[in-house]
């Protein structure tokens, strides 16, 4: 069976992110977090960015699949910057 | 020269799985305090804090002995607490959305900064469709976003039935 981490990097490039734009960790049983940095949200506000993301996952995976998501941070490349400072 | 961690505070580092959930409880409270009082940079601050401290009790309910190697770091905080693993998937888009907030403007390195410093800080962050002060919107949604996280964290142990 293929493990969730994995089937949501293949997701999120299918939807048009890169492999390199994403930092996902297995975390506890089978379950999925990390980070999705991309320019994409560079101009849109945070509830935007987590609605783009779960508005894929919402289509693409089923709610056993999304309830194994812990979190996923979605940021700019800019604010991994900034936050660095 | 004493090592004043023998005197004091000593018994304030890392306690029990109690002592943080009442830490949580008590910081988010001050939150709101230095938010009424337009203390936003500490507003922010102690909201985070009060995040961490409930991921913080989730861990040690489940491990007492645990080392936090992860010192500061939110995310693995929040990982290895489990509070944000639900079963509900509205209430978990609710919390995911929550959780990212406060991970995106809050550091722990603001214990080191004024209150005008930090405002610069976050005034460099892009922000669509915020009129007015963004500083002050910034620390109420912090500070709503780390309510929420808290909420969690007593539902979560109301549901377990740990006593405190």
């Amino acid at each position: 069976m293929e493990n969730i981490r994995t089937k949501i990097e293949k997701i999120l490039i299918k939807s048009g992110f890169s492999k390199d734009e994403l930092n996902l960790e297995d975390v506890n049983v089978n379950k999925v977090a990390g980070f999705v940095v991309s320019e994409k949200f560079a101009d849109m506000p945070d509830m935007e960015r987590q609605d783009y993301i779960w508005s894929i996952f919402d289509e693409k995976l089923a709610v056993e699949d999304r309830l194994k998501i812990v979190a996923i941070i979605t940021l700019s490349p800019d604010e991994v910057e900034a936050y660095a400072d | 020269m004493p090592n004043n961690d023998k005197y004091r505070g000593k018994g304030f580092k890392r306690k029990n799985a109690e002592g943080h959930f009442l830490a949580a409880e008590s910081h988010i409270e001050e939150a709101k305090i230095l938010y009424d009082k337009e203390r936003y940079g500490y507003a922010i601050y102690t909201a985070g804090l009060a995040a961490e401290c409930m991921f913080g009790a989730f861990i040690l309910r489940d491990d007492p002995q645990h080392s936090f190697d992860e010192k500061h770091d939110l995310q693995k905080l929040m990982e290895k607490s489990k509070l944000l693993e639900l079963t509900n998937i509205d209430r978990k888009r609710v919390l995911n959305n929550a959780y990212n907030f406060v991970y995106n403007y809050w550091s722990n390195r603001y214990r080191f900064a004024s209150d005008d410093e930090i405002e610069r800080t976050i005034n460099k962050r892009k922000f669509k469709g915020v009129k007015g002060d963004l500083f002050k919107y910034v620390a109420r949604r912090v500070y709503e976003n780390a309510m929420e996280i808290i909420k969690r964290g007593v539902g979560k142990r109301k549901a377990m039935g740990w006593r405190i």
